[in-house]
């Protein structure tokens, strides 16, 4: 069973503005994907659907196998446990240390406060942050931040992991860190889904890649792997070329695509712009 | 124990810590909170125990209404039945009934304050056995009393009549004004308590506002709209029970020491009651209520 699967789903806000137009796809356990596409792309908005932050105006969202347009409001705070948020702007309390930012969370669970000790520890341990645990969040650096974040996220012990941009605030380098950190945790079984326009990144990291563009799923692709090695090595300087599976960003490329689909290796599957998938 | 008590026991006990640190977000604030609850929980404790007060001294202007004949000590249980039917057939008579000695007694101890009737020696209160005669109070006029009155003195079973008392009317209009006095500062702190209520949300809304950020953060880590709502009621009702229960101890203060005034310097012999078990309990049912309205209302209105 599919971790999420999305059928035709649009979502239309009360400004009028179409986030989304009928987009369909499926993520299974354990995959990393990447949401990409420029902003305003509908990112943000299918990840706010998976978290329950917005409802589809039309089409399903299934989480967890549950339909999120028929689950009760009792229910929503249950299923968010299951998933880890991480946002481009951290949103970490700046009166608060970085262990109880990162404990935070678990008061929800009720833990006892060794419990709740031993998790956080071994949680900034993990992220190497545990020397910062009673420091406040404005005397870390952006990615140190960003690593509290996820730190809060993770201490939850989540399935499905869900970062919004999280490395829109950081440099080359550190955004580095960040996704090799979610790359290592996917490795350990937790799927992620990370939105991000960062093509740099993408091409260091190939991973299966859902492109939107104006709400609609122009791509739904998984980039060769073969020189994985070669692009990790190369993460650390300054890319020199823009990876060719960013290039093709404009919608009537994108739709010569979609009618003609180039030979991509480990192609899943294709969504159109009516949402009807295509076999490759 | 179980493990969903102890989940349950450690949520509630951060959420107590969480409603407890809530307090010092606007001190000021909710200082100010507290003395007007106090205040306004005081007020009215004392028009409720001003209208006990005025209850009472109504009470006392219907017996008034009442005349009592103390028969001579030899008359027979046989003329005493006579003399009641003759009584009866009068038409402004409501009622006859004998009292005996002891029973006399007993309501004479009861217009006495306690501590003086304590320090008597036993049997120093006068007792006789006597007929009390009611009439309806509203609709007897003074004039059919003494007139009574006149027509019992020629009797040969009776030995004194109590005068029907004077100012009777005076007294009665007196009540009604105290009564009517404590209904208007019922409703004026009742009042003075509902706007209090808006000044606790104003406090609870800054709380939240303060934790808007943090709660926006708990709501996707999955806390159920309890985990966030429990602080801000407990938040209320701590303000709500401190005030309304200072105020009760304001109240007690001050009827404490007017009746010391009134007792030893104007000799009255009813002081203003004060039920404190009574008092006491209200002002905690008020405060939980009063905590639990201005969360309510203030979760309506800012919870992410």
């Amino acid at each position: 069973m599919p971790l999420v699967s999305l059928h035709q789903v649009h979502k239309r806000y009360p400004t009028g503005t179409e986030a989304l137009s009928g987009v369909s796809f499926s993520i299974e356990p354990g995959e990393f994907v990447f949401l990409s596409g420029p902003s305003g792309a509908g990112k943000s908005t299918l990840l706010r659907l998976l978290l329950h932050m917005e409802i589809a105006t039309k089409g399903d969202v299934l989480l967890f196998g549950r339909n999120l347009a028929a689950l009760s409001r009792s229910s929503v705070p249950y299923l968010r446990r299951n998933i880890g948020a991480i946002f481009q702007d951290f949103r970490l309390l700046p009166d608060r240390t970085v262990f109880e930012n990162v404990a935070v969370g678990l008061h929800i669970l009720g833990l006892s406060r060794k419990e709740i000790k031993q998790r956080v520890t071994n949680t900034l341990y993990d992220l190497s942050i545990d020397r910062y645990a009673q420091a406040f969040p404005s005397m870390l650096s952006g990615g140190e931040q960003q690593r509290v974040a996820i730190a809060r996220a993770l201490v939850m012990h989540p399935a499905l992991i869900l970062a919004d941009e999280p490395t829109g605030n950081l440099d080359w380098e550190l955004s580095n860190d960040i996704v090799r950190l979610f790359d290592d945790l996917n490795a350990k079984g937790t799927t992620v889904i990370m939105a991000t326009h960062d093509r740099f990144l993408l091409n260091a990291f190939p991973r299966r890649t859902l492109l939107l563009n104006k709400g609609f799923l122009i791509e739904d692709f998984q980039p060769s792997q073969t020189n994985d090695d070669e692009t990790e090595e190369g993460v650390d300087e300054e890319p020199k070329e823009v990876p060719p599976i960013i290039q093709p960003l404009d919608m009537t490329a994108a739709l010569r695509n979609l009618h003609t689909p180039p030979p991509l290796p480990k192609q899943q599957k294709i969504a159109g712009i009516d949402g009807e998938e295509v076999s490759s | 124990m179980s493990k969903p008590f102890v989940t349950g026991a450690r949520r509630f006990l951060h959420a107590l810590g969480e409603g407890f640190k809530g307090l010092f977000v606007a001190p000021g604030q909710t200082l100010a909170c507290i003395l007007s609850l106090a205040i306004a929980g005081s007020l009215l404790v004392l028009s409720l125990s001003f209208a006990d007060l005025a209850v009472s001294m109504l009470d006392r202007t219907t017996r008034n209404t009442e005349v009592l004949v103390y028969l001579k000590e030899q008359v027979t249980s046989k003329e005493i039945m006579v003399l009641m039917d003759r009584i009866k057939g009068r038409p402004d008579v409501l009622a006859v009934k004998y009292l005996t000695a002891d029973q006399d007694r007993a309501l004479n101890e009861e217009l006495l304050p306690q501590d003086i009737v304590a320090s008597m020696p036993q049997g120093s209160i006068p007792g006789q056995h006597a007929l009390n005669i009611a009439f309806d109070s509203g609709t007897v006029d003074l004039q059919v009393i003494e007139d009574l009155s006149k027509f019992l003195k020629t009797l040969e079973e009776v030995d004194i009549v109590a005068e029907p008392p004077v100012g009777a009317a005076r007294v009665q209009a007196l009540a009604t004004v105290i009564q009517y006095g404590q209904v208007i500062a019922a409703i004026l702190a009742a009042l003075l308590l509902g706007g209090i209520l808006f000044f606790v949300v104003g406090t609870l809304a800054r709380t939240m506002d303060s934790r808007l950020e943090e709660m926006a953060i708990l709501k996707l880590l999955g806390a159920t709209d309890l985990h966030l709502k429990a602080p801000l009621y407990i938040q209320g009702i701590v303000q709500g029970l401190l005030g309304l229960i200072a105020g009760a101890v304001v109240a007690k203060v001050i009827i404490a020491a007017t009746n010391g005034y009134i007792v030893a310097t104007l000799g009255l012999m009813r002081p203003i009651p004060f039920n404190q078990p009574l008092v006491f309990t209200l002002a905690a049912i008020g405060g939980v209520l009063v905590g639990i309205l201005a969360a309510s209302i203030a979760s309506l209105r800012r919870l992410p």
